[in-house]
């Protein structure tokens, strides 16, 4: 169904999710939008259903657990999920036992991992391409 | 079942405050602890650098006098304590039951993950016409959780934890974490390592600002301002890379200096680079100043009275014409260099952006200048950590006034409570949106600086 991808093909919608940290990860996100936005087509939106990409930054918390799934479900397929910076990746220093953090991984099926505190301007964009590319192949 | 206190215990207590209040004493903290059935509470109060307390012990489950009718600077403080320990603050004021009066107003739900606010925040509206007639808001604790993880831990992971406790105020809160820690240690950290902070200081000040610029810009819908202040944040990051990795400069302070030296010509290099931005910051802030869309849209939203601007800290209080210079807490060599600390005449949206610029600016001319008088010598003089003890420290952070609490057992962080900024101005957000059309609550929140993250971590 190559030529059907091929008519899909459009800008990507990202919908971040700031879960809980020191909010580093989505500012640089938003820079390196301001800066290099048009040259890969990826837009922001405030509305889950019209997302293709879900961005999660932060330490995902008892309390934001459930929204970021509540979010997760309104996405419509094809989607991707990407945890971006240390703390969505792995909890980073702040993991702890019976702390009540998660990965990213542990609460949505996470597509691509951007590691690192605080991942690149560049890497984020890319991971998203690449994230959107195998997710729609693999639709 | 709640045990109120008695008619005489509160009077006695309010009247306490009251006194404290009478003789111009802030409210600086609020310590809590449970014991042995018994909730105690520490109101730590301060004035002009003199710390007073109120201990109040009370059994678990009662009710006592909210310290709000006193001092509203602290009903954010307040309120962790109410939902983290079992202890009931009783006010006048009654709350808005919002499931009763839905039907007389739109009722709107914002939060707590829109695009605009990134925090953990949900806020509640009562709206008739757009405009907003009654405000709810609900936040996580402020730096709560953070503050547990580092107890019982070594100095350098707690300071790894708290230079990630925000994107914006990381830094400061690390130096004055570390400041406490020196000061109970008696460690003298050297001239040049005092200076090499005091510019790494202004630095994170300057990318405060500029965040909080881009916020301003997006709210009011111009992208071309965005991306101009968007590239000054690239430019800040390509200085701050000449320095460190990281661009919130994150990992170079240690007790007792800084963890390695930064040579006078990469100082030279980092101000030069600096120093690009401020025919940008100019033009943008005069293009602003002489656009009348812009001054009157922002002049008519987030009016403080210049009453309730005195509690608060930072911009929203400068712009209301008072002088509060926290630059003066501070113990780096602040008092060497030539500033002054911008105000405005009328706490509004407008004059608060305004005072961005020239927060901006001075962050830049204060980098100049300890840049050109920056001392030869060693950067690190640490000699152990074995004293015990607990300090409160007060230090500058970009939004205004940053109080930290430490206390230290032999290289152990035994306890920490950290006041930012936001603690203090958060607890009049929702008077403040009052009167606002629902268009511009973004603006608002926006020009009031609030940093809130960590909440809940």
């Amino acid at each position: 169904m190559k030529w059907l991808n091929k008519i899909r093909i459009r800008s990507i919608s990202v919908y971040i999710v700031q879960a809980g940290g020191c909010r580093d990860c989505a500012l640089q996100f938003s820079m390196a939008l301001s800066m290099n936005s048009e040259k890969k087509g990826i837009t922001v939106t405030g509305n889950p259903k019209h997302a293709d990409c879900l961005l999660v930054c932060g330490c995902i918390n008892e309390r934001s657990k459930e929204k970021i799934i509540e979010i997760y479900d309104k996405i419509p397929y094809p989607k991707a999920v990407i945890a971006v910076g240390a703390c969505a990746c792995s909890g980073s220093l702040f993991r702890r036992e019976n702390s009540q953090l998660y990965a990213a991984e542990e609460v949505l099926p996470v597509n691509s991992w951007i590691r690192g505190c605080t991942p690149g301007q560049a890497e984020i964009l890319e991971a998203i391409v690449r994230a959107m590319e195998m997710v729609k192949e693999t639709d | 079942m709640l045990r109120a206190w008695s008619e005489k215990q509160s009077r006695s207590l309010i009247g306490k405050w009251f006194g404290y209040k009478s003789q111009d004493y802030r409210l600086l903290f609020i310590k809590a602890s449970c014991e042995d059935g018994f909730v105690k509470l520490k109101y730590i109060l301060e004035k002009n650098g003199y710390i007073e307390s109120v201990d109040v012990d009370i059994p678990e489950n009662s009710t006592i006098p909210s310290v709000v009718q006193v001092f509203p600077e602290g009903a954010q403080m307040q309120r962790e304590i109410a939902d983290t320990y079992p202890v009931r603050f009783v006010s006048k004021e009654e709350e808005t039951d919002f499931e009763k009066e839905q039907n007389d107003f739109l009722l709107v739900e914002w939060g707590p993950f829109h695009p605009l606010l990134q925090e953990p925040v949900f806020f509640r509206f009562l709206a008739k016409d757009d405009v907003i007639k009654k405000a709810y808001t609900e936040t996580g604790y402020n730096h709560r959780g953070v503050e547990v993880l580092c107890i019982g831990e070594k100095i350098p992971h707690a300071l790894d934890m708290l230079e990630r406790i925000s994107s914006v105020n990381g830094f400061s809160v690390g130096l004055a974490f570390l400041l406490a820690v020196e000061k109970i240690n008696h460690i003298i950290v050297p001239d040049k390592a005092n200076y090499l902070r005091l510019v790494l200081n202004e630095m994170s000040f300057l990318r405060a600002n500029l965040y909080s610029l881009s916020h301003i810009t997006k709210c009011l819908g111009l992208l071309s301002d965005n991306s101009a202040i968007f590239k000054l944040i690239s430019l800040f990051n390509e200085a701050a890379s000449l320095i460190s990795d990281d661009s919130q400069l994150k990992g170079i302070l240690v007790p007792g200096g800084v963890k390695y030296d930064i040579e006078n010509e990469t100082l030279l290099q980092v101000n030069a680079i600096l120093q690009d931005m401020v025919h940008e910051l100019t033009s943008i802030r005069n293009r602003w100043n002489s656009t009348r869309f812009i001054t009157e849209r922002m002049s008519n939203i987030g009016k403080i009275d210049k009453s309730v601007a005195r509690v608060m800290t930072g911009r929203a209080a400068r712009s209301a014409g008072i002088a509060e210079d926290t630059r003066k807490l501070s113990s780096l060599p602040y008092h060497v260099l030539s500033y002054k600390i911008p105000v405005a005449d009328e706490s509004n949206c407008f004059t608060r952006t305004m005072l961005m610029f020239d927060d901006s600016l001075l962050s830049l001319s204060l980098i100049e200048q300890a840049i050109e008088i920056m001392p030869r010598g060693d950067v690190n003089a640490f000699s152990g950590l074995k004293h015990k003890g607990e300090t409160i420290i007060r230090e500058p952070e970009a939004f205004g006034e940053l109080a930290i609490c430490v206390g230290v057992d032999e290289g152990i962080v035994s306890n920490i409570k950290i006041r930012n900024s936001s603690s203090l101005n958060f607890s009049f957000l929702d008077n403040l949106m009052i009167g606002t059309d629902l268009n511009e609550l973004p603006l608002l929140i926006a020009s009031l600086d609030l940093d809130l993250s960590a909440m809940e971590k």
